[in-house]
């Protein structure tokens, strides 16, 4: 059995702080630990700020959908919206360096994407662009 | 997110954060970092102990400030930092550039 648990927030960085409070009350309603709870969170903060940093170059304000499923075996998350497309499972890994004049932070946000998930599989399809991130538990 | 300085008699400066650090206040503690480096002072020791989350704008933000004291002989070594924030830095590979310490005064030591 699954339960599904819906947000829509405007695309405003201020509401990231929004979606995690939405996620963390969304799994702790099923005991989800807190570290998994953390990481979930880490990977969609970092995917949604993608979105509404870069998905709406001609400022149009649109809600983006966040859907979290819990199930037994995972926990799935969803960031649907009508920006992009960017696709982030097509980045470029991450230049992690300890070359402290060289080292460059671009593309940390999609690796803690993949590295904290199990699976991650982006659509685009009618102009919505649909990024679904799934942890085992 | 709040961010307080508090500048030691040896004339390093401990820079407290504290709640949550991502994409839409990253600026405002990269603007914090700037005026305490602009005033002189680049031996830094940041207080992460009430710092619940960071993001990757967080540690941009960060490793924008290590950057500018370094060549002077400055240091920005971090301090109190949660399990789970701690994790993040391991995975960014960031363990590597800033020195980690329990307390302020493992941090404060010969900064």
């Amino acid at each position: 059995m699954e339960t599904v648990y819906k947000l829509n927030v405007p695309n405003r960085l201020e509401n990231l702080a929004l979606i995690g409070e939405f996620l963390e009350k969304s799994m702790k309603a099923h005991d989800i630990d807190d570290c998994r709870i953390y990481e979930i969170s880490t990977a969609v903060d970092e995917a949604a700020a993608n979105v509404i940093l870069y998905g709406f170059p001609d400022g149009r304000q649109e809600d983006v959908e966040i859907a979290c499923t819990v199930s037994e075996s995972s926990i799935t998350v969803s960031i649907k919206d009508t920006g992009g497309p960017y696709d982030p499972t097509s980045a470029p890994a991450p230049d992690l360096s300890d070359d402290i004049e060289n080292r460059h932070v671009g593309g940390l946000g999609v690796h803690f994407m993949k590295e904290l998930m199990d699976e991650i599989g982006y659509e685009y399809k009618d102009n919505t662009e649909t990024l679904t991130m799934v942890k085992y538990l | 997110m709040d961010v307080t300085t508090q500048n030691l008699e040896s004339g390093a400066c401990i820079v407290r954060i504290s709640g949550r650090i991502d994409a839409s206040n990253a600026g405002q503690l990269d603007a914090r970092f700037n005026e305490v480096i602009s005033s002189g002072r680049t031996r830094l020791a940041a207080d992460m102990s009430g710092v619940v989350y960071i993001s990757s704008g967080g540690l941009r933000v960060l490793l924008a400030a290590i950057k500018k004291v370094k060549p002077s002989g400055g240091d920005l070594r971090l301090f109190g930092l949660d399990p789970n924030v701690m994790k993040i830095l391991q995975l960014s590979g960031f363990t590597k550039i800033f020195s980690t310490h329990a307390t302020e005064a493992e941090a404060a030591a010969g900064l």
